[in-house]
C-alpha cells in the first residue's frame, strides 16, 4: 500500500488519519457521556485532551486532503448518491471541528475557567474571555452537535457496510486494512 | 444571668443537655450553603444532604448541635467544578464522606447567638464559631446562621489550589433551618 491514495484505494496516510480520528472520537464521546457520573477531574481532563487531539488530527486531514487525490467513487454510483455522500462527509468534517471547538470555547468562556492542559504536558490557552452567553451557546452546540454527529457517524458506518455487503464495491475495503471486497453477487 | 446559671447546672450535671428543647428539622425548608471566592468573586454552592440534630433553648442559650454533612452532595452550578470539590484536592469524599459540626457551648450576642463548636472535615478538627439568629415560637422556629472558616485549616483545596490567588482562603457557610418542636 502506498503512502498516497490511488484512484481505487486510500493510502496509508489517509487510513492512519481516518482510523486514529475514529478511535479518538469514539473514546472522547464515551468519556464525555459518562464523565459527569464518574465525577473525577482527571476524566474531564482526558476528555479535553482527546478532543483537542481530534481537532489537531482533523486539521492534518484537511491539509492532507488538499495535497492528495481522492479515490474515485465506485463506477456506476448515481450522481445524486455521490452528491449525498460528499455532503455527508462535509457535515462529518463540520462536526469534527465544531465539537472540539465548542468544547474549547466552553472551557474558555466559563465564569470560573479551569486550567486546560494537553495531557498535562503543556497549557492550552483560552480562546475567549469569560462570557456566559457565549458559553451557553457553545454548550448548546456541543450537546446538540453530539447527537447530530452521532447520527452522521451511524449513517457513515451503515453506508460503508451497505457498500461492502450489498453493493460489494471497494468503499469499505479501500479504507480498512485486511478487508477485501466481496465477490460480486450471482 | 440565666445562661450562666444554666451553664453551672450543666457543669454540675444537674441539667442533662438532652433536656434542652429538641427540634425536628424540616429538611425541605432548610438549607446549607457555602460560598468561596474565585478570583475575588463569590462562587456559591450548596450541600443538598445534611442531617442536623438540634437541641436548643433560646431562653437559656443552652443545647447541643450535631450536624452531619454529606460532602458528596456538595454542588455548584458546574458539574466539572463539582468533580474537583469531591476530588482528592478538595473534600476527598472517598476518604471521608461526612463532615461533622458539633457545638455544646453557646453565647448570647447583641444580634443573637454564637455557637462555639468544632468542625471535623478531611480528618482535621478545628474550632468554628457559628453566629446565628433564632426566631419563632416554642412550636416552630427558624435558625439562620453563618460561619466563616479557613479552608486551608482543613487542607481543603490542596495541590494546585493551595495558593489562595485563584480560590480564596476564606469560605463562608450559611444555613437556614426550619425547626419544629418535638
Amino acid at each position: 500500500m502506498s503512502l498516497k491514495n490511488t484512484t481505487q484505494n486510500w493510502g496509508s496516510v489517509a487510513r492512519l488519519l481516518h482510523w486514529s480520528t475514529a478511535v479518538l472520537i469514539i473514546a472522547t464521546a464515551i468519556i464525555g457521556l459518562t464523565m459527569e457520573d464518574i465525577d473525577v477531574p482527571t476524566v474531564y481532563k482526558l476528555h479535553k485532551s482527546l478532543g483537542l487531539t481530534v481537532l489537531l488530527l482533523v486539521a492534518a486531514r484537511l491539509i492532507w486532503r488538499l495535497l492528495d487525490r481522492r479515490p474515485a467513487y465506485p463506477s456506476g454510483m448515481p450522481k445524486l448518491q455521490q452528491w449525498i455522500s460528499s455532503s455527508a462527509h462535509g457535515f462529518l468534517y463540520v462536526s469534527m471541528i465544531a465539537m472540539p471547538m465548542s468544547g474549547w470555547i466552553m472551557n474558555s468562556a466559563g465564569k470560573r475557567p479551569l486550567p486546560l492542559e494537553w495531557f498535562g504536558l503543556f497549557p492550552v490557552p483560552a480562546i475567549s474571555g469569560p462570557n456566559p452567553d457565549l458559553r451557553h451557546l457553545a454548550h448548546e452546540v456541543h450537546e446538540i452537535g453530539f447527537y447530530i454527529a452521532a447520527a452522521l457517524l451511524a449513517v457513515h458506518v451503515l453506508a460503508a457496510l451497505k457498500h461492502h455487503f450489498v453493493d460489494r464495491d471497494h468503499t469499505l475495503s479501500g479504507m480498512t486494512p485486511g478487508v477485501q471486497p466481496l465477490p460480486p453477487k450471482e | 444571668m440565666h445562661s450562666r446559671f444554666a451553664a453551672v447546672l450543666l457543669l454540675l450535671g444537674i441539667v442533662d443537655i438532652a433536656q434542652a428543647i429538641e427540634w425536628r428539622v424540616d429538611a425541605s425548608h432548610s438549607s446549607l450553603d457555602f460560598e468561596f471566592t474565585y478570583e475575588g468573586e463569590a462562587f456559591p454552592g450548596t450541600f443538598s444532604q445534611f442531617a442536623p440534630k438540634i437541641a436548643f433553648d433560646p431562653a437559656t442559650a443552652t443545647g447541643q448541635f450535631d450536624v452531619s454533612i454529606d460532602l458528596g452532595s456538595s454542588s455548584t452550578d458546574d458539574s466539572e467544578w463539582d468533580s474537583y470539590l469531591h476530588g482528592s484536592n478538595f473534600f476527598a469524599v472517598k476518604n471521608a464522606p461526612i463532615a461533622r459540626y458539633r457545638a455544646e457551648r453557646f453565647e448570647t450576642t447583641a444580634e443573637g447567638y454564637v455557637a462555639h463548636g468544632e468542625l471535623s472535615l478531611r480528618g482535621k478538627t478545628q474550632p468554628v464559631d457559628l453566629r446565628f439568629i433564632w426566631a419563632g415560637d416554642p412550636s416552630e422556629s427558624v435558625l439562620e446562621g453563618e460561619a466563616s472558616l479557613q479552608r486551608l485549616d482543613f487542607d481543603v483545596g490542596g495541590g494546585e489550589w493551595a495558593d489562595d490567588e485563584t480560590v480564596g482562603a476564606t469560605v463562608i457557610v450559611r444555613t437556614r433551618l426550619l425547626l419544629m418542636a418535638q
